[in-house]
């Protein structure tokens, strides 16, 4: 191993460099949707909430008061669905 | 003995080479952002996507279960 | 930021401000949730009654039938896929439909019922609720065609508008409930139940997917449990399945399959067991569980025969047929 890198140049060090970075980004970006969906409880889904607010604003679609809710308690804010 | 121009004349064709590369992957990673951006997502804004329910063919073939 | 807990469905989403709930289309926007397709369906046609299908329930009628984005199952074999598995930020097109408006197309056109279906109508509670509380007053009945994933209390509240269920029985296993529908048996079986002690006309359907669930043991035990609950004179449908959305790995069911089924649950005590979505007429005829006379002969979607007497009784030995035959 240490053989071979030894012929490692300064290029091939900053290539790895880049993809490296490359892929923390990736990673950072995923995680990012993860917190997200994870942030308040569970089984609820990260949407498009602009094209959805647009879409409402259009008529496409409604803005009508469900029933059947309520203000989440902070124990079901904390753990999640039962 | 060797000549000490072919190491100066490697290291301008590296460079090169390095930012073709880096211009490669800040260019994929450009248009891989703008893709998960919702920019290519936007609904046209002139073309309806809702209309009226006399508009609908009720007896239109359909391949739904129910 | 407010989040609030969905009561309709056992899955009990706690859902942040601007997220949805599992099913795509409950949308907590400012700390209140929002029906995002009331009124809104994506879908709308008009189906013979025996599509949806519904056997003992004005046969050979015509239904209007319509059905929003949004679904609180997410099986892997969905027909409906692109309707169900998609929220209103994704769905192409809707229609501009308010409960009256669709009361009065129903009429319109000739159709005595009004399905909510496609989808799963739980998830747009709201829109069906006030569609057949008009509907009904407007002398129209109402079936709600679902997977019946539905808690109880919000079900007892739907069911006083409601006429009939087509309640889908996935299969009698949990484990099968959770790896092919992400959802889970027991809610499924006490909504079927409450169908039933609400007065509610309930038909029932089975998809048997080669492998997953056509054990004869398992429907056995499931036509068993119909008989004790929901009682030996409820309709059970064995649908053939087909190749789609996330498993396409299996085959179609063989019919050969769905005739075993049939004779286990008939012999299991199931007095009207009927086969769907195969070609021809194998086991979808309506037949007197005492004499075998022939009551109501059916070739696909088609009525091919109807020997009922006009207050549903069989002609030969004067037997009331279950069902809402007028």
């Amino acid at each position: 191993m240490f053989a071979l890198m030894k012929h490692w140049r300064e290029r091939e060090v900053r290539f790895l460099a880049l993809i490296a970075l490359t892929a923390l980004l990736i990673a950072l970006h995923l995680g990012e949707g993860l917190s997200l969906a994870a942030r308040e409880g569970a089984g609820h889904r990260v949407i498009d909430l602009k094209t959805l607010e647009r879409r409402i604003d259009a008529g496409d679609l409604s803005d009508r008061e469900a029933i059947w809710y309520h203000q989440a308690t902070p124990r079901e804010v904390g753990g999640g669905r039962p | 003995m060797s000549d000490g121009r072919e190491p100066q004349a490697g290291a301008v064709v590296a460079r090169r080479r390095f930012l073709g590369l880096l211009g490669a992957l800040l260019g994929g990673l450009g248009v891989t952002l703008g893709t998960t951006s919702g920019a290519t997502r936007q609904p046209e804004a002139d073309v309806p996507r809702e209309r009226p329910l006399k508009e609908a063919d009720f007896y239109r073939p359909h391949d739904l279960a129910g | 930021m407010t989040a609030v807990t969905c009561e309709l469905c056992p899955r009990a989403c706690v859902i942040p401000e601007g997220a949805a709930g599992d099913c795509r289309v409950r949308v907590n926007l400012g700390g209140k949730l929002r029906a995002t397709t009331y009124g809104r369906p994506s879908a709308v046609h008009i189906d013979p009654m025996e599509k949806k299908p519904l056997y003992h329930f004005h046969p050979g009628s015509r239904i209007f039938s319509l059905g929003t984005a949004g679904c609180n199952l997410h099986c892997l074999n969905c027909q409906n896929w692109q309707l169900s598995q998609r929220g209103g930020d994704e769905v192409e097109q809707t229609y501009r439909a308010e409960p009256a408006e669709v009361v009065a197309a129903a009429k319109g056109e000739g159709c005595r019922s009004i399905a909510y279906t496609y989808s799963d109508p739980v998830v747009f509670y709201e829109y069906v609720e006030d569609t057949a509380t008009l509907a009904r007053a407007a002398g129209l009945t109402n079936v709600f065609v679902t997977a019946a994933y539905i808690n109880r209390e919000p079900l007892r509240r739907i069911c006083r508008v409601l006429d009939a269920a087509h309640g889908d029985l996935k299969g009698f296993d949990d484990g099968f409930y959770r790896r092919v529908s992400g959802a889970t048996l027991k809610p499924v079986l006490d909504a079927l139940v409450t169908f039933r002690e609400e007065g509610v006309w309930l038909e029932v359907i089975n998809l048997v997917i080669p492998t997953l669930n056509d054990d004869l043991a398992m429907i056995r035990r499931m036509a068993r449990w119909m008989v004790a609950e929901l009682g030996a004179d409820t309709p059970l449908h064995f649908s053939r399945f087909s190749p789609q959305y996330r498993m396409r790995n299996l085959p179609p069911t063989p019919v050969e399959t769905l005739v075993r089924a049939r004779a286990e649950a008939l012999d299991a005590g199931l007095r009207y067991v009927y086969i769907g979505n195969v070609r021809g007429d194998t086991g979808s005829s309506t037949v007197c569980p005492r004499d075998g006379t022939l009551l109501i002969g059916r070739s696909g979607f088609t009525i091919t025969a109807n020997h009922l007497t006009a207050d549903g009784r069989c002609p030969t030995c004067n037997d009331k047929i279950p069902g809402v035959w007028q």
